[in-house]
């Protein structure tokens, strides 16, 4: 049984035979014998009881007269304070600062005589730009030795003396039981408050005596030794508050409540030796330090990582044979001293093993490296098209490259991949590219990652750690640092302003003129795109069919299901659309498209087997990739023209059967391989008028939604056999595709996606990039739905007193700066989902902004104003009453329970990385706009607002599209009925 | 052994002879309120830290705790007449409300211990287990006393504590704002004393009440 299990035995036996009738008399019979037999002892022992009482009763006093302010007004004079252990050299920039608050031991200004010999090694141990603070009294908030206190310095000084002469001795322990009864005041709940702010403010003010700069984010150490260790976890939070810098504990066979907010530190360092009595104090008689409260700070930093325990082997607490003794030696040769000092300087000067570590196993984003034909490589990708079936994607496409950490203006470089007409002389360059938006500028934010980012890296996450300890990082850096390489490939929306070089040089790297945009940059697949319907496969060579044969004898379990050998990547042959005879009877055109590399549970993001006789061939593709520099056309990405185009298959009009449709039939039985589209109106509309209305240039809202991977490769994800999705909003234009002439859209998503192994980025992605890429989009693999939503109101302009306003585009910066806030987890490095925030969540509240954005506006025009404003355009006016009734019923039906969630309310708060940060709270706040919790209930609970509004919408849906893919099925992702 | 120790060892240990002793025992008629005097005073001593952080001033601070042990008293008599009212009228127990109030005030004598309450740490559950033991005490003592059942002494007292709360909330809501005036005039500062608000005091802005601001010392450090 272990030794704790034992002692709450006992203890609980005792509670039992004090309640037992007759007990009090037993007891007292077992006094009066002890009495009889050893009545000195006894009597001294009670003595020493009632002593002890007493002075527990008083040793709150000083914190709380300090508090009170009985001792007076007077400045603490720089005396008290602590100071550096070892002077500092130069004018060299500390890097980080380390406070030793010493065991409960010491009594005077003189660390123990051990922890000043531990000091000085340990000095001289660290890197120069280490500061050292010492000196401070780790009980007494006016940092005031006992040895100096008023009444009974004289006492403590020849206990203090005594105990030095003679460690054993019992008066020594005097000391300790009164620095204990510290510790239990630091831990009370209602005296810590007082005397943890009060221990705070001695160490921040040594910290500032000594050169420290607050709010300059130099990293902060405490070490605590012993009962330092509940004095630094105490004093955490305050100083974390105060020094606006990251704080991290490091606690020497510490004794500490779990009540501490150990969460607020960047990371505990336990360190204890195997015979240490003293720290076991801790785990016993702190409640939160038990795994019976699972919710206690302790056991939630625990299960974050944010807790190291470090054994030190056969070592005790205090001297002799303790964690400070250089007398005492370790197997290996080693003092004591030697091997703490060895553990804390190693702790203090080594870079955190997370933040070196590679994933323990490559994850996604490294296995798709493997897959070369989908890498970015510029000289290649920006070589000449071979036919003229292709047309390029955009004007401005390229590469985002990070600059250096010393070469930073808060742009980034964008090398040029393929220019308009009249820049081409630009390509294969690298330019500055800068992004222009207001609102950007408060974005920019000093990443540090904390040790819960920094397990996820480990885990497999892709995290921006390159841009790890740099200082207001912008959302374009954050961007083009989001990944370890610089392959973010990119499209420009227009506007983009070219800015000549000033001094008009040739161009040299760099010097080159300067791109300077409006929008965020569109994280995109491919340069070039064509329309085709896929002919003939390769002829499947003989290696390939036995390669078959073998994984089919393989798969024993169901031979309907064996896959069929993919077939090779080279030549495809396909036939392009020609606009003029409507036909595919254009240009042919040899494509390749390369094996996608499988992800880390063994699913193929695409397959091309069978792609020639599919049903979405008919129809035809649109591919879009690069050209393979031997004639040959690299598809990377593809989307069927049937989601491509505006051709509904069905109008459904009525808000009640719209509604039903969009509710259950959309998602009813997905079957892999299908896809659809559907008009749907709120409206009573015959079908002529429904599709009368869809007009070019018409700017469309787009909600999505993802389902599960099921079958026989079903995805982990689905373990718990719920699947919930993800959810994104995007905007659209409906424009006449040149490579059909048909009516379509240029759609992109704003996605706002949480740290992930797939190194899918937060931000405006390209359709090409999230959904038909073929190694990293989901079309292939998932179901998906893209709600197209035509609704003047909300996505018409509207003319402010000469300025022009569209919501739509003001929800678009809002979700701009929510996936910058993403992308960095706002300082953090990491994005966790959790209820209060995850992708519907936070989409949904940045709509709530954009629309609070332009009532505030509104409000501010003077009444006449408003008047002469809405008699001017009467149908602006309308609109835009239209609009306040949707955001009035929207506010209601998402955010029922506002008062749940003033982050909403508020322009902007700290996004809840987790559920272990506030347990309840964020579940609150989740559940303050549940409707939103779920993405697709999400979607379904916007949709219907919009439907009562009378918008019309576009339901396109598709279920993994592309070959056969027999080892998977679509799952539809959970919603909810009310 | 004085009488008064007997009473009050006897009631700690739920020995319902120490007061029928009380009861009958002419020199301690008193010996009720005075007990629940100090065990009020005892309390307030086991608070004390409310008194510390609304800052109240040394001398202010000991007539406070002397003005709450008042107040404890007065609340005592107030839920005592109540309790006797509940037995009278809902039990029929005739009996004197002097009788009674010296049972509940000897029950009160765990509360002696309530300073200890200001014990760091262990002070809470010090705290809740007095209550526990008081509350016991209560019922113990009533019933000693009076001819009621247990089931209709406890009856009683919780009727009467929900009594006495009625009124502190209705009639008697002036004597309550009269009692807590009374408390900011010792006090010299109006007390705060709600869990929320005392948080948020304690947590606003500065730290500490004097905020210090040290020089920048040279960066050479001291020894």
């Amino acid at each position: 049984m272990p030794r704790r299990h034992r002692l709450l035995l006992l203890l609980l036996a005792l509670l039992l035979l004090a309640l037992l009738p007759g007990a009090g008399l037993l007891l007292h019979l077992a006094y009066s014998a002890l009495h009889h037999s050893f009545g000195l002892v006894v009597d001294l022992i009670s003595v020493g009881l009632l002593l002890f009482l007493v002075s527990a009763f008083f040793a709150p006093l000083e914190a709380l007269g300090w508090w009170a302010g009985w001792f007076g007004e007077e400045l603490r004079p720089p005396e008290s304070l602590g100071a550096l252990a070892t002077p500092l050299s130069g004018d060299q920039p500390i890097r980080r600062w380390v406070v030793y608050l010493d065991g409960i031991g010491q009594a005077s200004m003189q660390a123990l005589p051990e922890g000043e010999d531990f000091l000085r090694q340990l000095g001289e141990r660290l890197p120069a730009d280490f500061a050292i603070v010492r000196g401070i009294m780790p009980y007494s908030v006016v940092n005031q030795p006992l040895t100096e206190s008023r009444w009974l310095g004289q006492f403590w000084r020849w206990v203090d003396r005594l105990r030095i002469r003679h460690p054993q001795a019992l008066l020594g322990a005097v000391i300790n039981l009164r620095n204990i009864l510290v510790v239990a005041v630091s831990a009370d709940q209602r005296y810590g408050p007082i005397f943890n702010q009060g221990m705070a403010q001695v160490i921040t003010d040594s910290l500032v005596a000594n050169g420290y700069a607050p709010g300059s984010g130099t990293p902060v150490t405490l070490l605590g030794f012993s009962g330092g260790g509940q004095i630094s976890l105490g004093a955490l939070p305050h100083l974390r508050r105060v020094l606006q810098a990251p704080v991290e504990v490091i606690s020497l066979g510490g004794v500490f409540a779990g009540s501490n907010q150990i969460l607020a530190a960047e990371h505990l360092f336990h360190l204890v030796g195997e015979r240490d009595r003293v720290e076991r104090i801790g785990p016993l008689a702190f409640p939160g330090r038990w795994r019976l409260q699972p919710l206690s700070y302790w056991n939630r930093a625990r299960r974050r990582g944010k807790v190291s325990l470090i054994s030190l082997g056969p070592v005790g607490h205090e001297l002799p044979g303790g964690i400070l003794d250089a007398a005492a030696f370790l197997s290996d040769g080693r003092s004591h001293l030697q091997q703490t000092i060895d553990r804390v300087s190693a702790i203090l000067t080594e870079v955190k093993p997370a933040e070196l570590q590679e994933p323990r196993e490559p994850n996604n984003y490294q296995r798709y490296q493997a897959n070369s034909w989908h890498r970015l490589e510029p000289s290649r990708d920006g070589g000449p098209l071979p036919s003229p079936a292709l047309r390029p994607l955009d004007d401005w496409i390229g590469r985002l490259i990070l600059p250096l950490a010393d070469q930073r203006w808060g742009g980034v470089w964008f090398e040029v991949i393929h220019a308009p007409e009249g820049w081409s002389q630009l390509r294969g360059q690298r330019l500055r590219l800068d992004w222009h938006d207001p609102l950007l500028a408060a974005l920019a934010m000093d990443v540090h990652f904390s040790d819960e980012a920094l397990q996820s890296v480990a885990d497999g996450g892709v995290h921006p750690l390159r841009l790890n300890h740099w200082r207001q990082v912008t959302p374009l850096e954050s961007l083009a640092g989001a990944r370890p390489q610089d392959d973010q490939l990119v499209r420009l929306s227009a506007p983009v302003r070219v800015l000549p070089n000033p001094q008009g040089r040739a161009a040299l790297d760099g010097e080159g003129p300067r791109l300077l945009i409006q929008d965020e940059p569109l994280q995109t697949t491919g340069t070039a795109v064509a329309l085709v319907r896929f002919e003939a496969p390769p002829a499947l060579t003989a290696a390939a069919v036995s390669a078959a044969a073998v994984s089919a004898k393989a798969s024993a379990t169901d031979s309907s299901t064996a896959p069929e050998a993919e077939p090779p990547a080279w030549p495809w042959t396909a036939v392009a659309f020609d606009p003029a005879t409507g036909r595919f009877d254009g240009a042919r055109l040899r494509l390749r498209l390369p094996t996608p590399v499988p992800n880390s549970e063994g699913i193929a993001p695409a397959t091309s087997r069978g792609l020639e006789t599919a049903a979405t061939n008919q129809a035809g593709w649109y591919v879009c990739g690069v050209p393979d520099g031997d004639g040959g056309f690299v598809v990377q990405s593809m989307l069927p023209r049937s989601l491509q185009r505006f051709a509904p298959e069905r109008v459904i009009s009525g808000q009640r059967r719209a509604w039903d449709y969009v509710k259950r039939q959309a998602w009813h039985q997905p079957e892999a391989g299908s896809a659809s589209a559907v008009l749907v109106t709120g409206r009573p509309l015959g079908e002529p008028e429904a599709l009368a209305e869809w007009q070019p240039g018409d700017r469309l809202l787009v909600l999505h939604v993802f389902g599960g991977i099921g079958g026989q490769q079903r995805e982990s994800a689905l373990a718990g056999g719920i699947c919930t999705g993800h959810f994104a909003y995007g905007v659209a234009t409906l424009e006449t595709e040149p490579l059909s002439g048909e009516l379509g859209w240029s759609l992109s998503y704003r996605q706002v996606y949480a740290h992930n192994p797939d190194g899918i980025i937060a931000g405006a992605q390209d359709r090409w990039r999230y959904l038909g890429d073929r190694q990293w989009g989901w079309l292939g693999t998932r179901p998906v739905a893209d709600i197209l939503v035509r609704f003047p109101p909300l996505t018409a302009s509207y003319d402010v007193q000469g300025h022009e306003r569209s919501l739509l585009r003001d929800f678009e910066r809002q979700l701009a700066a929510m996936t910058a806030r993403y992308r960095l987890g706002d300082g953090t490095g990491a994005t966790f989902v959790g209820p209060a925030n995850n992708c519907s969540q936070d989409s949904n509240q940045a709509l709530f902004a954009a629309i609070k954005g332009l009532q505030r506006e509104l409000r501010q025009l003077d009444p006449r104003a408003l008047r002469a404003w809405q008699q001017q355009d009467p149908a602006q006016a309308q609109r835009l009453r239209q609009l306040l009734r949707l955001e009035r019923e929207l506010r209601r039906a998402l955010l029922p329970f506002a008062g749940l969630r003033p982050d909403w309310q508020r322009d902007r708060e700290v996004l809840g990385t987790s559920l272990e940060d506030q347990p309840l709270d964020n579940l609150l706040r989740g559940l303050g706009s549940w409707r939103a919790l779920l993405p697709r209930m999400a979607s379904d609970t916007v949709m219907k607002v919009f439907l009562r509004h009378g918008a019309s919408a576009l339901v396109l849906r598709a279920n993994q599209l592309g070959g056969a893919h027999p080892q998977i099925e679509p799952v539809a992702p959970l919603t909810l009925g009310w | 052994m004085t009488e008064a120790q007997e009473v009050i060892t006897g009631a700690l240990r739920f020995d319902a002879h120490a007061y029928l002793y009380a009861a009958a025992s002419g020199p301690l008629s008193r010996i009720g309120i005075w007990i629940a005097l100090l065990a009020g005073l005892s309390q307030a001593i086991g608070q004390a830290f409310i008194l510390f952080v609304n800052q109240v001033r040394p001398l202010r601070f000991a007539i406070s705790l002397v003005v709450e042990a008042l107040l404890f008293l007065s609340g005592f008599l107030v839920w005592a007449t109540s309790t006797w009212l509940v037995a009278w009228l809902v039990f029929g127990s005739r009996l004197p409300l002097s009788l009674l109030i010296r049972a509940l005030g000897i029950a009160h004598a765990p509360q002696l211990l309530a300073f200890l309450g200001a014990l760091p740490y262990l002070g809470v559950p010090i705290l809740t287990l007095l209550s526990l033991w008081t509350a016991i005490g209560f019922v113990v003592g009533l019933v000693a006393v009076s001819d009621l059942s247990v089931w209709a002494g406890f009856s009683s007292l919780v009727v009467g504590w929900w009594l006495t709360n009625a009124l502190q909330r209705t009639a008697g809501q002036p004597v309550m704002a009269l009692g807590r005036s009374l408390l900011d005039r010792a006090a010299g500062v109006p007390l705060i004393n709600d869990g929320r608000a005392l948080e948020q005091m304690l947590r606003s802005g500065q730290i500490g009440p004097d905020r210090v601001n040290p020089q920048p010392l040279d960066r050479s450090g001291r020894p």
